[in-house]
């Protein structure tokens, strides 16, 4: 595969990303600028990008370090401890219901330690167990262990969230 | 029995505009532009001071070998100040993103780390230079003072530089301890997690 092209990349890429840091920091703007930094990233180092590996894993790891390294940035801005229900957000009371249930699924995604944020955004990308191993740096095994555990977690959080007392 | 929820479904609803690949391009351009200018901006006021150091040296009109050495020293002191600060930036940005978030971690609590010891080393390095450079500077000017007016300015001068070495330095030190500190701790919490 010699002609990486950073257009179609771009394109074939761009929703991904942003649904990977949209998972990470639930706010579509500080996402978008996560996004845009990941493909300035991409486009100056793409000429030493070796085929050995595959160009998604190599894109997903730029990704996710970079949301890691907002560590630096935000200065561990506590999240509040939401109840389980929606957020006000402006302009979103006469939702439909799925568009609900999608920000709740961010909302709860981005209110998981880090490490599982990157995790389970990986994994609903349908990335394989063995490719989000390579980004994160553990083993297979242990990120099939995880997913289960996160997975469930959420399914909780969606159950009461359904279900409120 | 809690129902089945298809995440991947739910999550793939999250839709957006994907906006223009020419800002990134233009962005990515501005920033390898920027990174240039900053490099070259650098080696330039090093070249500088490097000059500056050679013109004082030639053309100052001191008798006293000690007071040359005196100004350079204060003047090595503070442009190794500038390119502290410099470096405090620059570290971070090495840190490659290409890697697993395992390893990059690891590198940024290392850089972390090298960062805290330039700062805190090189802070010492400065008051050492700096009140070398006013002990040898003052030595020609000492010499034509009473014994009393000698007192007074290595006294001040001592003064100074036990304060600032005792006072001053540990505070500043201890501030980019603090600063640190927290993203030091979330570096290990997230390390942590990994072994989990």
């Amino acid at each position: 595969m010699h002609d990486l092209n950073f257009d179609e990349i771009y394109h074939v890429y761009w929703k991904k990303i942003f649904r990977l840091c949209m998972g990470y920091i639930n706010d579509d703007e500080m996402a978008k600028d996560l996004c845009q930094e990941t493909f300035i990233a991409v486009f100056q180092q793409l000429p030493n990008f070796r085929q050995e590996s595959n160009i998604g894993t190599w894109i997903y790891r730029i990704a996710t370090n970079i949301c890691l390294r907002q560590i630096h940035v935000e200065k561990r801005m506590p999240k509040s401890e939401l109840p389980y229900q929606m957020k006000d957000i402006p302009g979103k009371e006469d939702n439909p219901e799925q568009e609900k249930m999608t920000d709740f699924l961010y909302q709860c995604i981005s209110e998981l330690p880090e490490l599982e944020r990157i995790i389970i955004s990986l994994e609903l990308e349908g990335m394989k167990q063995k490719d989000i191993a390579d980004v994160v740096g553990i083993s297979a095994a242990n990120v099939r262990v995880k997913i289960h555990r996160i997975k469930e977690k959420l399914t909780e959080k969606f159950t009461k969230y359904a279900n409120p007392i | 029995m809690p129902t089945q929820y298809n995440f991947r479904e739910i999550w793939n609803k999250k839709n957006t505009d994907i906006p223009s690949i020419e800002e990134v391009k233009t962005k990515a351009e501005n920033y390898r532009k920027r990174q240039i200018l900053k490099d070259v901006g650098m080696m330039v006021m090093m070249f500088l001071s490097a000059i500056t150091v050679i013109i004082v040296w030639i053309s100052a009109r001191f008798s006293f070998f000690t007071t040359k050495l005196g100004i350079m020293l204060l003047l090595t002191g503070v442009f190794s100040f500038i390119y502290l600060i410099y470096q405090k930036v620059n570290i971070l940005k090495k840190v490659k993103t290409t890697t697993t978030n395992q390893e990059y971690l690891l590198t940024m609590k290392k850089a972390e780390q090298q960062q805290i010891y330039i700062q805190t080393r090189g802070l010492g390095f400065y008051y050492i230079l700096l009140s070398l450079g006013f002990a040898f500077y003052f030595y020609e000017f000492a010499l034509k003072m009473s014994s009393a007016g000698i007192l007074l300015s290595y006294g001040l001068t001592f003064s100074w530089g036990l304060f600032n070495w005792f006072i001053v330095r540990p505070r500043r030190i201890r501030k980019q301890r603090e600063k640190m500190s927290a993203v030091m701790q979330s570096l290990e919490r997230l390390e942590k997690s990994f072994e989990d």
